[in-house]
């Protein structure tokens, strides 16, 4: 049954209209897309959102940033304002959702709760014989009559580990049996995209762990592409393969999980990935670039931050990762050290998480937190510290327009 | 009522007094007594109002009496077999049944429908339309059935003159026995449609929406999306509220039969409830009415007997049973799974 997953059928995008030569442009694509719902601000404006073919892409972001409005207009289900919605370099703006080759699992997997397991997975094919009693199956695999439907539909739930559940209701099922046969459901069809909306969200804490390295496991295994929508953070950097930053219905930021989280565009996108979020703020400069002050904190830098006075201003928002600070004492402060940033702040609270220690800190009008190893030391409480952070790990960004102003350690 | 109370403090005291170790707070009644206290007034009540005629009529129906002499004479089985014996009782079951089918698609199909569309389409005309439709259901019975009268006069009503300007000739609606009943029906289906179409649309409400966005995914279309998503999560309720109906309609029947034909023409309209009533109000027979009274109850008991034995065993087990298909656990759920199999 694997091997016959993997096979991604092509034909439903062939047969429907002209490809774009554009390699970019495989995969999904939402371009110039804008959704309305009637408020005066768009649910979603996205001049370009791509999901490369064969990726697992996840699409993060508070709620409201029109994360799943960019999986529903993707799906089908709705209609986009503006834009097209290219699958495969295929426009299939006015495509039906069924015709499209997309699956979706719901949020809440949304099982027809008057039918068995067997029939939840089957419906689609069910239906498809019907539409096309003489026609055979996407992908060429012989006719659709009920001995391949219930082959099908019996692979599909072997691979996800419900076979001993097939006469069984959604009633009568754990949540995360849930959770697979909506996905059981949705790959049964061999679809070309698979569109998952907070596929986890429905599961308690210790099931999602289990779940996020099964997702990815089937991803690795059907090898088609795969679009997630999370709210959690963590979850997106440690399941996609692709992230899309949303935030107010834009894409703030879209690229590999370590280029997203090493190289934040703006301050939104630093903040929202990594947890603890960035400490990030703002320093005035008092020598064009090269040294910024601020009560108990200061960076020397060997450079001077360039752009920094063709903007015409002198102040900058300065981040740094809870994990980059290194833990000194307090004389540490008066040294000459390396190029970087000194924070002199009294340890607030201290938070012991297992393999780590959140230590938040307060100092003079500001707060920061800062990851140390449990291995290791760690301050106590109202202990007066000094943080320090090497050139290269901090982020500079234009506080007129968050704006991510290069790299100061390069 | 006497004798209960006296019956339940003796009880009380036994029990209380049997164990020995019944807390007993000072200054109050005993625990035994006091929950007693709590559930006279329902007890009471109850025994008043319908155990009490419960078995009054099932004494009556074994006595001769005119509802005002001092002394009804015993009867036997003598008003049980005049039921069966003249043909009025077998004529009047029989239009009750027809009845009973005439009204139950009114009671399920075609609120359902109604309600299934007015769901898919939410907004204001959607609210419009279902308050329009509920309407009948508030109207006063007996104002509503004089309305009715009106337009359904054979020589002034308007439901002919709007005929006649069709080019259909004046038919004497509830004069003519092929027509009464039919008419009665229809007159009586407009409440039952307005209040099943309520209750369709909670029902409706507590499905998820999402099952129907994932079977458009999935290729259904708008029909198959109803056929096999909406209408079979919505079958429990239509057996029910079938059931329901069967039971809470015959008061607006009977109404519209009392206004409008009396039963009549010769006997077109009768049923039994009607002919409990002449039975009683009309011949001052209480023995033969409340032999009528209890062979309906019985009947309903029946029903409503089958439909909690039928519902039981379609119950689904519950999550802990063990794998379905190795148990005795969902006899019920097999035929249905043929069921969607072949239509799908």
């Amino acid at each position: 049954m694997t091997d016959q997953m993997t096979a991604v059928p092509t034909d439903l995008g062939s047969g429907a209209g002209v490809a774009d030569p554009d390699p970019d442009a495989d995969g999904l694509l939402l371009d110039g897309v804008v959704k309305t719902y009637g408020g005066a601000r768009p649910a979603l404006d996205v001049p370009r959102l791509h999901v490369p073919a064969g990726s697992f892409t996840v699409l993060v972001g508070p709620s409201g940033c029109g994360k799943s409005t960019a999986l529903r207009v993707s799906s089908g289900l709705e209609t986009p304002t503006r834009g097209r919605v290219l699958l495969g370099g295929v426009d299939v703006t006015s495509t039906p959702a069924a015709g499209r080759g997309v699956a979706m699992v719901f949020q809440d997997f949304a099982l027809y709760p008057h039918m068995t397991v067997e029939q939840n997975v089957g419906f689609g094919l069910r239906l498809e014989a019907r539409h096309r009693p003489r026609r055979g199956l996407r992908g060429g695999a012989g006719p659709l009559n009920k001995a391949e439907i219930r082959r099908r539909v019996t692979g599909a739930c072997e691979l996800l580990g419900l076979g001993g559940l097939l006469e069984r209701r959604p009633a009568q099922l754990s949540g995360g049996e849930r959770q697979r046969v909506g996905l059981a459901r949705a790959i049964v069809r061999r679809p070309r995209v698979l569109l998952l909306d907070e596929p986890l969200s429905a599961l308690d804490a210790q099931l999602r762990q289990q779940a996020r390295a099964e997702l990815v496991r089937l991803h690795r295994e059907l090898g088609n592409t795969v679009v997630m929508v999370t709210h959690d953070q963590l979850e997106a950097l440690a399941m996609g393969t692709h992230l899309i930053v949303m935030n107010g219905g834009r894409v703030a930021q879209a690229g590999p999980p370590t280029d997203v989280y090493h190289r934040p565009a703006d301050p939104f996108v630093a903040t929202f990935v990594g947890s603890p979020p960035m400490n990030i703020a703002p320093m005035a400069t008092t020598d064009a670039g090269r040294t910024f002050d601020a009560p108990g904190r200061r960076v020397r830098l060997d450079h001077p931050v360039p752009g920094l006075g063709a903007s015409g201003s002198s102040t900058v928002l300065l981040g740094w990762r809870p994990g980059d600070g290194v833990i000194g004492g307090p004389a540490e402060a008066d040294r000459p050290s390396a190029p970087g940033l000194a924070v002199e702040a009294t340890a607030d609270v201290v938070e012991f998480a297992g393999d780590a220690v959140v230590v938040h800190l307060t100092g003079d009008g500001m707060r920061a937190a800062v990851t140390v190893p449990a291995r290791g030391s760690w301050p106590a409480v109202g202990d007066r510290v000094t943080v320090t952070v090497p050139a290269e790990r901090l982020h500079l960004f234009d506080p007129a327009d968050g704006r991510r102003l290069p790299a100061v350690g390069a | 009522m006497t004798a209960d109370t006296e019956v339940a403090s003796r009880a009380a005291g036994r029990r209380a007094g049997g164990r020995g170790t019944a807390p007993h707070r000072p200054g109050g009644p005993a625990p035994r007594a006091r929950s007693w206290l709590y559930l006279g007034p329902a007890t009471i009540s109850l025994a008043v109002w319908v155990y009490g005629p419960l078995v009054f009529t099932g004494v009556l129906s074994f006595l001769h009496w005119n509802l005002v002499s001092d002394h009804p004479s015993w009867a036997g089985l003598g008003n049980y077999a005049r039921l069966v014996d003249q043909p009025e009782f077998p004529h009047a079951a029989w239009h009750t049944l027809l009845y009973a089918v005439g009204i139950l698609p009114f009671a399920t199909v075609v609120p359902m429908a109604l309600a299934i569309m007015l769901w898919k389409k939410p907004g204001a005309v959607s609210t419009g339309y279902r308050a329009l439709l509920f309407l009948p259901v508030v109207l006063a019975p007996v104002a509503n059935a004089i309305a009715w009268q009106f337009i359904l006069d054979p020589l002034q009503g308007a439901a002919n003159g709007l005929l006649q300007d069709a080019g259909f000739g004046p038919r004497n609606w509830l004069g003519d026995p092929a027509t009464a009943l039919p008419v009665i029906v229809l007159i009586t289906a407009a409440k039952v449609v307005g209040l099943n179409l309520l209750l369709f649309g909670a029902a409706l409400a507590s499905l998820d929406r999402r099952t129907l966005e994932a079977a458009r995914l999935e290729g259904a279309t708008e029909w198959e999306t109803t056929r096999f998503v909406v209408v079979p999560q919505l079958r429990r309720t239509a057996v029910l509220l079938g059931l329901l109906s069967l039971v809470v309609v015959w008061p607006w029947i009977f109404t519209n039969v009392a206004v409008l034909t009396q039963g009549g023409p010769n006997g077109a309209t009768d049923n039994v409830y009607y002919r409990l009533y002449t039975y009683a109000f009309t011949f001052f027979d209480a023995g033969t009415a409340s032999a009528a009274a209890i062979v309906i109850s019985l009947a309903f008991a029946v029903l409503l007997g089958a439909y909690a034995v039928l519902g039981r065993r379609r119950a689904d087990p519950g999550p802990g049973s063990g794998p379905a298909g190795s148990g005795p656990g969902p006899a019920g759920a097999r035929p249905e799974r043929g069921r969607s199999h072949a239509s799908v």
